[in-house]
């Protein structure tokens, strides 16, 4: 979907993961000693993360975190035993609950995720019904799609005006994330569910930090995207010394920027998914908000992956790219390591059930960790002081051949980072960062 | 192609003649519309900015290793304060929304800020105000500092959208949804 007007006007809010019960049905499958209750035709995505959770009596103990669903009604309860999710073929959720006299029970929260138009919920229990009950579900705000697309449903949704945002950028950056890595059958999707604590602020950035494109306030006070890979129209041609108004030039080169070795992993889970890990598989004890641990999943060590420059590193040492830290399990032994951790990410896929949906996020992470070649080089950083011929292009913006510093260098290809407008003095001074061409 | 029209770039390139304006925007109420007064235009009438300021930005996500902060947008700039219209307290004073009776506080505020550069449309001389909208801006302000020897204030401003990012997230941000339906299958969706 483009990220057009009626978008940011309205259809941003498909982009939440809301499901619409309204054209739902159930079926009732009774073999005497159990009941298979199905609910279909759920329309549209939504998402509950995977977890424990279990109310008695008349309290809810589910977990405001990650959203539940569960049955009311008066009289006796059976137990529920079962639940199913997304027509896969085994339970989520397998176990005996405990039955509850009455009141309200709880059912497992579930992955529901896809993005198809058709969800069905099932729900399995044995015992003897009294009285009707119903579905009731609680589900935490929670986006997906793309990285520009999840951004900007955000804003919409806390009441940032669509003047308040480059809505251009937005769309650019989505169509060029629609294009990302491997190509247009691997959009880069990421998946947020909002974490309570968490500002704004901080989450809009950590979603960005998903996708390579760049997070700004325009000059002019907007919020804005801007495609790094194919920034399009905000792109100027050429910077030089006269004809762009320069007054002052100062450069640098520095290793701040050069990252060359990351262990990477994506996705939150939680304990309850691993709790009963197969014979010799690590798992993670009881860790929220980090990637499965190595070994577990379809290929072991698939879901933590090691991306490393050599050349880079044997010209400037390991200089290590790190977001957090992840506790690993192996052979009896705890290990902390560094991590770059995509918590978000995910895939549009619509193959279900996983692991083959893991496949296609391990190809994004090493889609993701591409830009290596580019972020384990050597880069100029370069300040330059123009009078307002400076505001033509804008933060995120890319410049292209600049050819202003006294080395006599010209730079094929920078992306402007930083932006200082001084209204005394009319002067503009930008910070232009080299985006290097990968080694052939 | 670039943000400036071959005008303005022309008439920045010669002796450019700019003109400045700054608006303040002061709500009705908590929360409410805002009217919006001019403090300084170079052409016309009042003249309060005495120091014009900066505005700074910076992109997010720069490199893998070092992605930067988060952009606020900042602008902060120094008004002449000597009749003290910019305190809470003075009758008249620039926070007050006299159609409203409300009397905000400079958080509450809101500046506009626009830069216009003359341009020539038929050759020299320069005889248009052409405005520089990709620098047009909108801030809320975040604080106004007093220095009582000078007798000017400096106002502080992020954009106006980085406002919104400062709250948080709750345990009851969701959705409660009662499905309507009887999973027992007797119920009126079958």
């Amino acid at each position: 979907m483009a990220l057009d007007t009626t978008w940011w006007n309205t259809d941003y809010e498909f982009t939440e993961l809301v499901p619409d019960f309204s054209l739902a049905s159930v079926t009732n499958g009774d073999n005497g000693n159990y009941r298979l209750e199905t609910i279909d035709d759920i329309v549209g995505p939504f998402y509950m993360e995977g977890g424990n959770y279990q109310g008695t009596g008349n309290v809810l103990h589910g977990d405001d975190i990650y959203g539940y669903a569960y049955g009311y009604g008066g009289g006796n309860y059976a137990a529920w035993e079962s639940v199913y999710c997304d027509g896969q073929a085994t339970p989520y959720s397998p176990g005996s609950f405990v039955a509850s006299a009455s009141g309200r029970k709880l059912f497992f929260p579930c992955p529901l995720r896809d993005t198809v138009s058709l969800n069905r919920l099932f729900f399995y229990w044995s015992g003897v019904f009294v009285t009707p009950r119903n579905v009731h579900l609680w589900i935490p705000n929670a986006w997906m799609g793309t990285v520009a697309e999840v951004i900007g449903a955000i804003l919409r949704t806390l009441g940032v005006a669509v003047d308040m945002i480059d809505t251009a950028g937005f769309a650019a950056a989505h169509e060029d994330q629609q294009k990302y890595g491997s190509g247009e059958d691997n959009p880069l999707y990421v998946v947020y569910r909002r974490e309570p604590g968490q500002q704004y602020g901080e989450t809009i950035m950590g979603i960005a930090r998903h996708s390579w494109d760049l997070l700004t306030i325009t000059m002019a006070g907007k919020i804005s995207m801007v495609p790094r890979k194919n920034p399009g129209a905000y792109t100027v041609g050429s910077l030089e010394n006269v004809a762009d108004g320069v007054v002052a030039v100062q450069w640098s080169v520095t290793l701040e920027h050069i990252g060359n070795y990351v262990i990477a992993g994506y996705g939150r889970w939680r304990s309850g998914w691993l709790k009963t890990p197969a014979a010799g598989v690590n798992y993670i004890e009881d860790q929220e908000h980090v990637a499965v641990p190595s070994g577990w999943g379809s290929d072991s060590d698939a879901l933590w992956q090691t991306f490393e420059d050599a050349a880079s590193v044997a010209k400037y040492g390991r200089l290590q790219i790190m977001n957090s830290k992840a506790r690993f399990y192996a052979n009896n032994v705890a290990e902390t390591l560094s991590v770059f951790h995509l918590p978000y990410l995910t895939s549009n896929s619509l193959v279900s059930p996983n692991p083959s949906r893991y496949e296609v996020c391990e190809q994004l992470v090493r889609d993701y960790f591409a830009r290596l070649d580019v972020d384990s080089l050597s880069r100029k950083e370069i300040r330059v002081v123009q009078d307002m011929r400076g505001i033509d292009y804008d933060c995120g913006w890319r410049v292209a051949d600049v050819a202003v510093t006294h080395d006599g260098q010209t730079i094929a290809d920078t992306r402007c980072v930083s932006k200082l407008i001084n209204f005394d003095d009319m002067t503009v001074t930008s910070v232009l960062l080299e985006e290097p061409a990968p080694a052939e | 192609m670039g943000l400036l029209s071959s005008a303005q770039r022309a008439a920045i390139a010669d002796r450019p003649l700019y003109r400045q304006r700054w608006q303040l925007g002061v709500p009705d109420g908590p929360g409410g519309d805002l009217t919006w007064t001019v403090i300084h235009d170079d052409l016309f009438g009042d003249k309060r900015v005495v120091r014009n300021g900066s505005r700074e930005t910076s992109a997010y996500n720069q490199s893998l290793v070092s992605p930067g902060k988060m952009p606020t947008g900042l602008y902060r700039f120094e008004v002449a304060n000597g009749d003290g219209l910019f305190y809470t307290t003075t009758d008249g004073n620039y926070w007050y929304e006299s159609a409203a009776d409300y009397q905000a506080d400079p958080q509450e505020c809101y500046v506009k800020h626009q830069v216009y550069v003359k341009v020539s449309s038929t050759g020299t001389p320069a005889t248009d105000w052409s405005l520089l909208d990709m620098i047009e801006y909108t801030g809320r302000i975040t604080e106004v500092e007093q220095d009582d020897g000078k007798r000017e204030m400096t106002i502080t401003s992020v954009a106006a959208a980085v406002m919104f990012l400062n709250g948080a997230w709750t345990e009851a941000d969701g959705h409660a949804i009662d499905t309507g339906l009887d999973v027992r299958g007797h119920g009126a969706l079958t």
